[in-house]
């Protein structure tokens, strides 16, 4: 005998299946995103401090006015802001590059490509004492390069403002540069072989052919991916936790390493909480005007 | 000079030889087309001669130049592809420029090219808009306006008009014919259909198997194929070629066993050749079936299976053996099933050999 499927008969029980197999993850999902994030709200209301949860007050907006009109929140946001800018375009630059590099067919190229991207697979954590004992100024290797086989004196890395900046930025960079890698080369290999057979037979040479056709065509894929790291970047503590512990003073706390410190050093939770809420508001603004680009970029 | 030569061309990928030892001469502006099944090699050659494939023996010439190691960007050549090949994200007028660009043409100039060459195809209201917004047919109209923009020396074209509709096609052919005569340049065009290739080739060369199997002008290879797989190709219906044994006693027979009767001349000269086994070919308008026999001399007996009409006409097809073959008969339907004669013109037949498919 036949079975046919009856719509009608069927509908209303799969439409019950399905809630039942949606449900679970959905109860996992605002028990650990909606609620936290409803709570983060409430608390940057309040003086609260979970450490000392008694004379908790409603404060209105003092801890937003705190943290906005200190000049100290400011210097941090600057460096920040110079943090990420320079990490994101240096490894912006070098990924399109190396991609572009290994774009080419030579022998052992999926050997060079595994190394390339191990930096990604370590965690940052491990990354940061890395070059923490790389960048020491007495018997770190890179000092030992610079001054006992190149002959410049010793550079301190970590103890000086301006240097300290930079060691951030090569590290952040040498860490994240194989994720621009990966997704650049990507983009390239989507582009249709045959646009390039039409460009040299169009005579175009190697580099006009990647500025016209390579990366405009993978422009929408380049573009997601400076949107994960600047979100990504803006977030980022535990490198620069285990890199500098902040330091030298407080030249290199990120942000999100002040959010770190006022709500689990000093336990200033509702502090804390609006902290929080305005990096979340920073890293939205930034990523949508990504956004925008990337959907002008795609309905081109 | 634009004048091409291949000389004993080879392209291997491994064991595959997709292009097995070519010889040919293109004369400078004649329109070539080259004609075979899927798999033939007949776009591998093109390939070649663009320079996108290396070859793997034998030279490649334009005039005196050898270019087998050139660039396709060095050999100054044009080329149309069968998908188009079209930079998406440029609008028409910058696809068509993009060529002129690459070589660092001055705006201004580049303009006027564009302007010019968009006039000559008809498409100067298209050039502000996007790509992905075009028909196929303004699609190809675009790619070949893009390659002739930069007068080339050789224009290559692989399988235009195979991803476009039957009205476009039937566009596009007057298109490149006047395009072709307008720019004086010499053509290489690549097709599997050989109703395109009979319109618009000045010479076809008809390809199998990476080898080339004949070459010759469209009417001559209609009328006398040099070999069966030509006649079988060209044409649609392609020709017929009956399988013939000459029984020695000045009778010859059809692979059923039933005699057929040639007039004097054929009988002499079937009777002639020097081997027992021929093939008769003979297109099926020069195949005429009748019922009962006029005091014609050239004839010989079937039953018809049905009538079928394909481009007007009405043909009758009819078995030898397992081999369907096809005549002309004057009414429709009525005769399917009917038992008689096809009574056939001395002037066309033609004898093969049945190993090589060669002309006797």
């Amino acid at each position: 005998m036949m079975t046919t499927y009856d719509h009608k008969k069927y509908s209303r029980n799969e439409k019950l299946i399905k809630l039942l197999f949606l449900w679970p993850s959905l109860a996992v999902l605002l028990f650990l995103i909606a609620y936290p994030f409803v709570m983060l709200i409430y608390y940057s209301f309040f003086n609260f401090s979970f450490l000392r949860p008694v004379n908790t007050k409603f404060i209105g907006l003092t801890n937003y006015l705190l943290i906005l009109t200190d000049t100290y929140t400011w210097e941090r946001f600057i460096f920040t802001f110079k943090y990420v800018g320079l990490s994101v375009s240096i490894q912006f630059t070098l990924g399109i590059l190396i991609a572009w590099l290994l774009q080419r067919d030579f022998r052992g190229k999926d050997a060079v490509f595994t190394v390339v991207l191990m930096p990604m697979m370590l965690c940052p954590i491990v990354v940061g004492l890395l070059w923490r004992y790389m960048f020491n100024t007495e018997w770190g290797i890179i000092n030992y390069f610079l001054h006992n086989i190149l002959g410049f004196a010793r550079v301190e890395w970590l103890g000086m403002e301006q240097n300290s900046l930079w060691a951030t930025i090569i590290a952040n960079t040498w860490m994240w540069t194989p994720f621009m890698v990966l997704l650049a080369s990507a983009a390239f290999s989507s582009v249709p072989k045959y646009l390039y057979e039409a460009a040299s037979v169009d005579r175009a040479s190697g580099w006009f052919k990647f500025t016209n056709i390579t990366l405009p065509l993978s422009a929408p894929i380049l573009v997601l991916a400076l949107i994960f790291r600047l979100m990504d970047e803006m977030k980022q503590f535990d490198l620069i936790y285990t890199l500098t512990g902040g330091g030298p003073g407080d030249a290199t706390q990120t942000v999100s390493f002040t959010l770190y410190k006022t709500a689990f050093q000093y336990f200033y939770t509702g502090e804390g909480s609006a902290w929080a809420f305005i990096l979340l508001i920073i890293i939205i603004g930034l990523s949508s005007i990504l956004i925008r680009l990337l959907n002008y970029l795609s309905e081109r | 000079m634009a004048q091409v030569l291949l000389e004993n061309l080879r392209k291997y990928y491994g064991k595959v030889k997709a292009v097995d030892g070519i010889n040919l001469e293109i004369k400078d502006n004649e329109f070539v087309v080259f004609l075979g099944p899927s798999g033939c090699g007949k776009t591998t050659t093109l390939r070649c001669v663009a320079g996108l494939e290396t070859v793997t023996s034998g030279n490649i010439y334009f005039g005196d130049r050898r270019v087998n190691d050139l660039e396709p960007a060095d050999r100054n050549i044009a080329m149309v592809f069968q998908h188009y090949a079209l930079y998406p994200h440029l609008k028409v007028h910058r696809n068509i420029s993009f060529p002129l660009k690459a070589e660092k043409m001055p705006p201004s100039e580049r303009k006027r090219k564009v302007k010019e060459v968009s006039e000559l195809l008809g498409i100067e209201k298209l050039l502000n808009r996007r790509i992905s917004e075009l028909p196929d047919g303004d699609k190809q109209k675009v790619a070949l306006a893009r390659a002739i923009v930069r007068t080339p020396e050789v224009l290559l074209l692989d399988e235009p008009l195979s991803a476009l509709d039957e009205v476009f096609r039937e566009q596009m052919r007057i298109e490149f014919l006047k395009i072709q005569k307008a720019l004086q340049v010499t053509t290489v065009y690549v097709t599997h259909d050989q109703r395109e290739a009979m319109i618009l080739a000045d010479k076809i060369v008809v390809m199998n198997d990476g080898k080339i199997v004949e070459t010759g002008n469209p009417e001559k290879l209609y009328e006398e194929p040099q070999n069966v797989f030509t006649g079988y190709f060209i044409g649609s219906p392609g020709m017929n070629f009956f399988d013939c044994t000459n029984k020695g006693n000045g009778t010859v027979v059809l692979s059923d066993g039933e005699g057929i009767s040639f007039s004097e001349v054929y009988r002499q000269k079937a009777l002639s050749l020097s081997r027992a086994d021929f093939v008769f070919g003979i297109r099926p308008e020069y195949l005429f079936f009748r019922e009962k026999l006029k005091g014609e001399s050239n004839y010989f007996k079937i039953k018809l299976v049905n009538v079928e009409r394909i481009h007007e006409i009405n043909y009758g097809n009819f078995y030898l053996g397992d081999n369907l073959y096809k005549c002309l008969v004057s009414d429709g339907d009525e005769l399917s099933g009917r038992e008689g004669f096809v009574v056939f013109d001395d002037q066309k037949i033609l004898f093969y050999n049945p190993e090589s498919g060669r002309i006797i």
